[in-house]
């Protein structure tokens, strides 16, 4: 079902060059093995594991991938949640969206859901809609209690009017 | 207000986009006044997501929400015989905000302009509970109520700053007069207005 490869090919004969320095280590989306859900693919249910992914198919469920970057390519459309280290958007997703490090919607993503993630990411020309929390750790930080009296400053404008009267 | 019932396509927006230009504002840094990095913030957006806005709210400790509002055909779009209880049943089933989220600022830019009567009524019965006693709106109208005007989808560049878009394939719209607004939209009240070109006015409007 998943289309395995490795992104690097297999490493070519060492050759002996002692004044070249070593190249820099590659990308994390390059360096490890990526697995592949093809265009023609349609998954119904709950996608996780221990890699990177890229769908380019059709995905109704959930993926989840804490540790491991998930892409859902050009023409990959999702009506799912997605849980991920990053999350790069070129396709169509529709559904809550966590990035556990960032969430990239590309120029050609289309989005309708709820992202949370530290840092994310909307290219020119994306189109979302729906909510984007950047720190959902303090998501409760402001939200008035009932019975408790909050700050002028930072009261919700019916408690403000129920405490005037 | 809109002069015709479905946007329509125009021969000037099948051409290709042009780039997004820089244009400075005078209220919009009055609408951002007192927000604070480290503060937790509510932005509403009436519009989709913008790369620009998103971009400048991440420097905040911000929650934003994009509402769409063109998107939603049965917003834009009702029956011509529309009631307010209609009106109010269509809002709550296309905008499910979280019922403790409290907004600081909303982007109203000129999407009240695209609704009929009742919509701006619900729409403002809607957003009501969820604003915060300083909340600040900023948004665009005509300098003559039912002047034509063309769409232009704006994004916020700074503080001072906003992106602004080409027309968008919409034909233009009917603004609604400072006063139809204050009358209708009643969550919130218009503080300050100033002219921009070709009778286009910025608008700063507060929690009421």
């Amino acid at each position: 079902m998943f289309d395995k490869r490795k992104e690097s090919p297999e490493p070519a004969p060492k050759v002996q060059q002692p004044s070249t320095p070593p190249p820099p280590p590659a990308d994390n989306f390059n360096s490890r093995s990526t697995a592949v859900i093809g265009q023609t693919i349609k998954i119904k249910g709950t996608i996780s594991g221990d890699e990177n992914l890229i769908i380019e198919g059709t995905v109704d469920g959930s993926v989840d991938l804490p540790k491991h970057d998930l892409t859902i390519g050009n023409t990959g459309k999702l009506s799912a949640d997605l849980s991920a280290k990053t999350v790069k958007i070129d396709g169509q997703v529709t559904g809550d969206i966590a990035g556990s490090e960032k969430v990239i919607v590309s120029k050609s993503g289309h989005v309708r859901g709820n992202i949370v993630a530290p840092r994310v990411t909307l290219e020119d020309g994306a189109k979302f809609k729906g909510s984007i929390d950047m720190d959902p750790n303090e998501s409760a930080a402001r939200n008035p209690v009932p019975g408790k009296s909050q700050p002028k400053a930072s009261t919700p404008v019916n408690e403000a009017k129920q405490e005037a009267s | 207000m809109r002069l015709s019932k479905k946007p329509a396509k125009t021969a000037e927006a099948a051409q290709p986009a042009d780039k997004p230009e820089t244009v400075n504002s005078r209220l919009l840094p009055e609408a951002l006044t007192g927000l604070e990095s480290e503060q937790r913030l509510a932005i509403l957006d009436l519009g989709p997501g913008d790369a620009a806005t998103v971009s400048f709210f991440s420097q905040f400790n911000a929650r934003m929400f994009f509402l769409d509002l063109l998107d939603c055909e049965e917003i834009i779009d009702p029956p011509e015989d529309l009631s307010l209880a209609d009106a109010i049943k269509i809002c709550q089933r296309h905008i499910k905000l979280p019922h403790d989220v409290y907004f600081d600022v909303v982007l109203l830019w000129d999407y009240l302009h695209y609704l009929q009567v009742p919509m701006l009524e619900a729409l403002s019965a809607t957003l009501q509970s969820h604003l915060m006693r300083h909340a600040r709106g900023y948004g665009f109208g005509a300098l003559h109520g039912d002047q034509p005007l063309q769409r232009i989808r704006y994004g916020i560049a700074g503080a001072a700053a906003l992106v602004s878009r080409p027309p968008e394939p919409h034909v233009p719209f009917k603004a609604y007069s400072q006063q139809r607004l204050n009358e209708h939209f009643l969550c919130m009240r218009i503080g300050k207005a100033t002219l921009l070109q070709e009778g286009r006015l910025e608008l700063l409007f507060e929690a009421n």
